[in-house]
């Protein structure tokens, strides 16, 4: 019936009862799995990561495993079922629909913490927003339905991590000169601009800034100066930057 | 109430930016976010938000007032708002985007490693000092709002925003950011225009041009006020251009609203200003976030070009709001200079402004957005400094071995307590102009973070020592030099008090930096950190 089910993992147990439901049933239908991991991309804090640390640990959520994919893969092998694993940044439900459309997953299985109250509030329900929005049917496992002590009894340490951390290579000789010479440059060449009509505006220089050029005071002309040339070097800097991307993923 | 209709649009826009911000939380994903998912931000939203943390309560009522009392010399501060984003991009930008790392902390940590206390506690100190300093213009601008907006007593109204802060920071938090923020961008963006519009078509024949020719027949208000106070002060219900002929028959050879010289500062104090302003961003806390929520290249650059273009004319159009507020609501400001309310006049002329042309509405809206813009960088400084609190001091060197939870609420009860000092500051600091104030911060900033970041993310020497001598001589020289300007103490160590710190302690930051770097050696995880920060 199904061919592809899509299961979404974070490491904590509703998940993991999501993903062992997933490729359990995989195993029966001769389907195939897409695990998926989605770090949120939004620029916390750090107070605020362990604010919400905390009240998770608070509602006796902790995660399991740091390696929920790698756990997924390993349990899927043991089961002789494929597993793919994908690991995307983003918002959750978003990355979740837009890899289903992607993988043409005919079934999502996710996991349901079962919040209450104030604490759903707070932290909504990836759940609930995948199953208003999802295309394709959805299958959402309950906390505490499923039981995932064989899965975690699997080392995840000997499972297969993703690959998802860029190799940074090592930076080749005068890459660092190069690009301390160019935005140094475009910096000193602001500067003056900068400099030049701020310090225009100082009391000693009251009277040359005062002159008067097409109706208008030397001052506001150098004003405008500063800021026009401010616009010109951002695109010129940003021109430079996109072409020594070349329109690289950010 | 005075205003009931502006306080209820206010009350609306804040309601509303405490639900964006509960409905970006952690797992809720309404469709809206469905929308945004990977590869789907929009340019313009993104540029639309680093305009919103740029077009701050500073810029949208500290330069519009000042340029209303004083004329074109109140508007060379928005030069140094505008410039600093220019050094922010040059600068550091790019390669704190490669590295993923967007606080002073996360950059020194990655570099030097996250267990140097010597780092860590300088580093703390400079959050915290800057964190509580930049929340005091917050809570006057939206103090002098409230107080405007409802008639308040100065006090209630500044507690009032003090709690308001801490329930924006419990409430919301960073997350739902990108959209207040643009939101916000969008809004004082909006105002400032549209009040150029209409003030053009009500006041100037419909040409904004007419504004300059009209400033070539004004006496600044702060000239006026000095010289022939007890004259206007009776002109209550003279109507503006009467007022004003009346000021320059009076004072024919004073100088007009678009020439320099009304108040221009020595040499001195204003390349300390300026310099302030140029490295002060640097190591503003909540300004790089926005380079963090692009998803790659192109969409940065359109980002960026939007939000330059954006600024550009957002300050032009500050200049002329500033200078039709001078011409239309001329007698009404003399009055307030020469009743000694500065702080009014200085930081309320724009919403004054709005008032006076289209009522309750247009002054309830301009007060969002400005309330907004407060009470958004306030919760980025709040968490920042409760960021510190709880990982820099508690969890470092006050108790290694507490729990989340501890952790939690020792920053909580901290940023309870900055936010504390905040308001006693505001109370003391409330005639002063905002973006005057901000000023000061950028100083502060300048000679702490500034160097601190540009070294770590350029220079391979840089050492762990040098980080730490050089952020604190700079910390302290600039906290002592702003004191002694809060306090009018004229002269400190031999050498004058300045408006802003930043001409001595920038430069001795950076001379400690380096003369401490070529003496020791531990340059942290110099190559691979530069070579994420700078590898292709």
């Amino acid at each position: 019936m199904f061919k592809k089910i899509l299961v979404a993992v974070d490491g904590y147990a509703p998940s993991l009862g999501a993903a062992k439901e997933a490729v359990e049933m995989a195993g029966r239908e001769g389907a195939e799995v897409v695990a998926l991991q989605v770090t949120e991309e939004v620029p916390l804090l750090q107070a605020e990561k362990e604010a919400e640390t905390a009240a998770l640990k608070g509602a006796g959520l902790q995660p399991l495993t740091g390696e929920p994919l790698g756990l997924v893969a390993a349990f899927g092998r043991q089961r002789g079922v494929t597993v793919t694993t994908v690991k995307k940044s983003g918002p959750i439900t978003g990355v979740i629909l837009d890899v289903a459309k992607e993988t043409k997953s005919d079934l999502i299985v996710v996991g349901d913490s079962g919040r209450k109250g104030l604490q759903k509030l707070y932290f909504g329900s990836v759940a609930r927003a995948v199953s208003e929005h999802a295309r394709c049917p959805v299958l959402i496992i309950k906390k505490d339905t499923v039981d995932i002590t064989e899965m975690l009894s699997i080392s995840a340490e000997a499972a297969a991590a993703p690959e998802d951390m860029p190799s940074t290579a090592a930076l080749e000789p005068g890459v660092l000169r190069k690009k301390i010479s160019f935005a140094s440059g475009l910096l000193a060449l602001y500067s003056v601009m900068y400099f030049g009509a701020a310090l225009l505006t100082s009391a000693p220089y009251k009277n040359t800034a005062a002159i008067e050029l097409f109706g208008l005071p030397l001052a506001i002309w150098a004003g405008w100066t500063a800021i026009i040339g401010g616009v010109v070097i951002t695109r010129a800097f940003l021109i430079r930057l996109n072409q020594g991307e070349g329109g690289a993923r950010g | 109430m005075d205003n009931p209709i502006a306080f209820t649009i206010v009350i609306a826009s804040i309601l509303l930016t405490m639900y964006i911000s509960w409905a970006s939380r952690r797992h809720t994903r309404t469709t809206a976010a469905f929308y945004v998912a990977e590869g789907k931000i929009p340019w313009r939203l993104n540029g639309a938000a680093m305009l919103g943390d740029y077009c701050s309560a500073a810029s949208f009522l500290g330069v519009a007032g000042a340029v209303a009392l004083v004329g074109v010399d109140g508007w060379w501060l928005a030069l140094g708002f505008f410039a600093a984003w220019i050094v922010v991009l040059l600068v550091i930008a790019g390669p704190l985007k490669s590295t993923g790392k967007y606080t002073v902390g996360d950059v020194l940590s990655a570099r030097f490693g996250g267990r140097e206390s010597g780092i860590r506690i300088v580093a703390m100190l400079s959050t915290l000092v800057l964190c509580t300093l930049y929340l005091v213009p917050q809570m006057v601008g939206a103090g002098h709002l409230f107080k405007l907006l409802l008639g308040w007593d100065y006090l209630p109204t500044v507690l009032v925003t003090g709690t308001l802060m801490a329930v924006y920071v419990i409430v919301g938090g960073m997350r739902g950011t990108t959209y207040n923020q643009a939101i916000q961008g969008i809004l004082l963006f909006g105002a400032m225009l549209g009040i150029l519009i209409w003030v053009s078509i009500s006041h100037f024949g419909g040409n904004p041009l007419a504004i300059v020719e009209r400033s070539q027949e004004m006496v600044p208000p702060a000239v006026v006020t000095k010289e022939v106070a007890g004259t206007l002060a009776q002109m209550e219900t003279a109507d503006a251009a009467a007022a004003v002929a009346t000021a320059r028959e009076q004072m024919p050879d004073a100088p007009d609203a678009i020439t320099p010289g009304v108040e221009l500062r020595d040499l001195a104090n204003q390349a300390s200003l300026v310099l302030g302003l140029f490295l002060g961003t640097l190591g503003l806390p909540h300004i790089l976030i926005r380079f963090y929520t692009v998803r790659n290249a192109r969409a940065a650059r359109k980002s960026a070009e939007f939000t330059i273009w954006g600024l550009a004319i957002f300050y032009a159009a500050v200049l002329l709001v500033g200078l039709a507020a001078m011409y239309v609501m001329y007698p009404t400001l003399v009055q307030l200079l020469a009743e000694g309310q500065r702080g009014k006049a200085t930081n309320m002329a724009v919403p004054m402004l709005g008032q006076l042309l289209g009522g309750e509405i247009v002054l309830g809206i301009i007060a969002a957005g400005a309330m907004a813009a407060m009470l958004s960088t306030a919760v980025g400084l709040l968490i920042s400094a409760t960021t510190s609190l709880s990982h820099d001091l508690y969890a470092t060197v006050l108790r290694p071995q507490s729990t989340d939870r501890e952790r939690v609420l020792f920053a909580k009860t901290g940023a309870g307590f900055l936010a504390a000092v905040s308001i006693v500051l505001a109370l003391w600091l409330r005639d002063q102009n905002v973006g005057v104030l901000v000023a000061m911060c950028f100083g502060i900033a300048a000679s702490t973070f500034a160097p601190a970041l540009v070294f770590t993310v350029w220079w391979t020497r840089l050492t762990r020592q040098a980080v730490v001598a050089g952020m604190g001589v700079g910390l302290v020289l600039s906290l002592v030099l702003t004191f002694a300007k809060f306090f009018n103490v004229p002269h400190l160590l031999g050498v004058p008090v300045l408006v802003n710190p930043a001409l001595y302690s920038v430069p001795a930051a950076i001379l400690v930096t380096v003369l401490v770097a070529y003496l020791t050696k531990d340059t942290g995880r110099a190559d691979e950190f530069l070579a994420s920060a700078h590898g292709s």
